[in-house]
């Protein structure tokens, strides 16, 4: 009869001890947890920060490589548009070619 | 007994008066409390779903998106009226007293100022640190090429109630598709406003927009309007427009219209600009149609492009004489000749051969008198008169291409069945969708119906090709190129009669006539230097064609 109350007591005292425990585990979890809210926060606007960040420099590069630019800046740099395009066929070319040998 | 009496009731009435209190917070005041307590302890915010983009055929972006703020006042918050009033409408330029009236009411909670403002006039705002002064995100278009296809893009506007809304062309009509579905986020804050990642959290992902890809070659696109400004100034035309088509799907290579707007500040233009002409305005074809009409007799079979009729004089239909436009007549020609010389008297002979109930068929079925279907939101159609209403000279105006009118994507849809074989295609502009995942959903062409046979096309091609090589436009030619074409000047409408001095300049074709890559129509309003086509409108198309060869690496015939 002792025997049993003994054990009795002891998985009384064990359930205690791992209600108290996981109870403490709890409310450190909890507790880091919400103060990691703050930081979830500071990455959310970080990454926000990033993406507009990124959306401008789309814009940028699609800017700088529109024709009306590239046209602008082609004229700067002194090129001009053609005044003839001429077209080599197969046959001018060997003939030529042949004239040369 | 009195006093236990006196002590219970007393009680009772305490007891009733407790619940009749918690009767008032729980069931009457619920519902405000619940939205007071919840904004204490909860994010509850819209997620807006981002608009679609625009894209060419190679997926340079056209219409992109940009981050703008709507920037407004809490009037509670604000110490000195006045001195607020003066520092913002002066960095956001809005009228001083609009904003003092808006701005005045102490009770009101929160007043828009203005939407769409720029980061660069927030950064200055905020530097003044004033209080009663606040910024909500938003997104505005950003347009990389500036006004390029502007009538064909449309703009984003508000709705009536403050919300993003396409309105023209493809943000009009694929508004839905690009503005997606707002989301949500219900979450649960801390005192200082930062999210408790324990608590309750309700999010609802927006579904972001589509992005649409167009047949648009944005090289090709630069080409024309540069071209057209060109022709418009050259030619000293009230208005142009040119728009090239791709027969064998119906896709709008480019298209553009002057004058123009700028959908980045469309405001600041007259809202005539805003409707794109090719699509929405009609026009008396003129000669341009005698290419379908003729096509139209071939396929009956009432003459062969070999057929010969004797052009002695003007024809007489009932009491009105029909001449040639240069009032010369070169006695028995054939049909090819007709078109190359674009006698009027020729394509009434045509016309009376098909009859009333033929003509109106092929003027039917290539697509006249109905919308074509195209994507684009400012499409409007002129209507045909009934079949019944159709005098004698109203039959042999329309096969010469007066007293009809059509819109310009019409006719340039109707030439198309003549370079693609036979089929009238849906035009189209956009091609594919995709979505934010990356599925995309292709667009199919679209046969709308077989209007004449193969045979018919390839023999009025090679006669149009004969109409460019040997009519009165051929010195402006690229030498080398089998081009189809046919040119058109049609006097204007003015007050149910003809003004002589005003006319409408076009040119419509295709090429290389054996395998058109694309069919294009050039119009040009009121030219000044010369009222006909083929002095105007045929050198304009000329010119955009051997830009286009080179772009498209034809080489002329025998490279």
């Amino acid at each position: 009869m002792n025997m049993f109350v003994k054990i009795a007591k002891s998985v009384l005292v064990a359930a205690c001890c791992i209600v108290f425990a996981l109870g403490l585990t709890e409310i450190i979890v909890a507790n880091s947890m919400v103060t990691l809210g703050k930081q979830v926060k500071t990455i959310n606007d970080e990454l926000d920060s990033l993406r507009y960040e990124n959306e401008a420099l789309e814009r940028k590069i699609a800017s700088a490589s529109s024709l009306s630019t590239i046209e602008v800046r082609a004229r700067g740099l002194g090129f001009v548009e053609r005044a003839k395009t001429v077209r080599l066929s197969q046959e001018s070319l060997s003939a030529r070619l042949g004239s040369l040998r | 007994m009195n006093r236990i009496s006196a002590v219970f009731l007393f009680f009772t009435l305490i007891f009733a008066l407790i619940i009749l209190r918690l009767y008032y917070w729980q069931i009457v005041m619920r519902s405000s409390l619940k939205i007071e307590a919840d904004s204490q302890h909860f994010f509850k915010f819209s997620l807006p779903a981002i608009r679609g983009e625009i894209r060419t055929q190679d997926m340079t972006p056209l219409v992109m998106n940009e981050k703008v703020y709507l920037v407004y006042a809490e009037p509670k918050n604000i110490e000195n009226t006045a001195t607020f009033a003066k520092a913002v409408s002066e960095i956001m330029t809005v009228d001083l007293t609009t904003l003092l009236t808006k701005i005045s009411d102490k009770k009101t909670f929160w007043v828009p100022i203005k939407h769409k403002v720029n980061e660069e006039i927030v950064s200055k705002l905020k530097a003044l640190k004033i209080k009663g002064l606040g910024y909500a995100r938003e997104s505005d278009r950003y347009y990389p090429e500036s006004s390029m296809s502007a009538n064909m893009l449309g703009f984003v506007g508000l709705d009536e109630n403050g919300n993003d809304k396409g309105y023209f062309g493809l943000e009009g009509y694929y508004n839905r598709e690009l503005r997606g579905k707002d989301g949500s986020l219900l979450q649960e804050k801390d005192v200082r406003g930062a999210p408790i990642l324990v608590g309750e959290i309700t999010r609802i992902e927006p579904e972001n927009g589509r992005t649409l890809v167009l047949y648009l070659d944005r090289v090709v696109q630069h080409i024309i309007e540069k071209k057209l400004l060109d022709g418009i100034e050259k030619y000293g035309a009230k208005e142009g427009s040119v728009i090239l088509m791709d027969p064998k799907t119906g896709g709008i290579i480019a298209s553009a219209s002057f004058p123009s707007y700028n959908p980045q500040n469309y405001t600041d233009f007259d809202k005539s600009y805003y409707k794109n002409s090719v699509v929405g305005s009609s026009y008396e074809p003129g000669s341009t149609i005698k290419a379908l009409v003729m096509a139209a007799g071939i396929e009956e079979g009432v003459v062969t492009p070999d057929s010969t009729m004797d052009e002695q004089g003007p024809v007489r239909v009932g009491e009105y004489a029909i001449r040639t436009w240069n009032n010369e007549y070169h006695g028995r020609i054939t049909m090819t000749q007709i078109l190359e010389r674009s006698s009027n008297v020729g394509m009434v002979f045509v016309g009376e051969k098909l009859g009333k109930n033929k003509l109106l068929k092929y003027v039917h079925d290539f697509g006249f008198g109905e919308p074509s279907g195209i994507d684009l939101e400012d499409e409007s159609s002129p209507e045909l008169r009934k079949s019944s209403d159709w005098t004698d000279i109203d039959l042999a105006t329309a096969s010469f291409g007066q007293g009809i009118a059509v819109t310009p994507l019409q006719m340039v849809r109707a030439v198309s069945a003549i370079a693609n074989g036979g089929k009238l295609m849906e035009p189209r502009v956009v091609q594919s969708m995709k979505d934010d995942h990356g599925s995309v959903y292709p667009i199919q062409p679209k046969v709308v119906r077989k209007v004449i046979s193969e045979r018919t096309a390839k023999l009025v091609s090679d006669m149009m090709v004969l109409a460019v090589d040997n009519g009165e436009a051929k010195w402006a030619k690229p030498k080398g190129y089998r081009i189809a074409g046919k040119t058109g000047t049609a006097q204007i409408p003015v007050a149910g009669h003809y003004d002589a001095t005003k006319t409408i300049a076009s040119f419509v074709g295709f090429a290389p006539a054996d395998n058109p890559k694309f069919v294009m129509l050039v119009l040009l309003s009121e030219p000044t230097s010369s009222q006909w086509g083929s002095e105007t409108a045929a050198p304009l198309f000329f010119s955009i064609a051997k830009e286009l060869f080179i772009h498209y690496d034809i080489a002329p015939n025998g490279y």
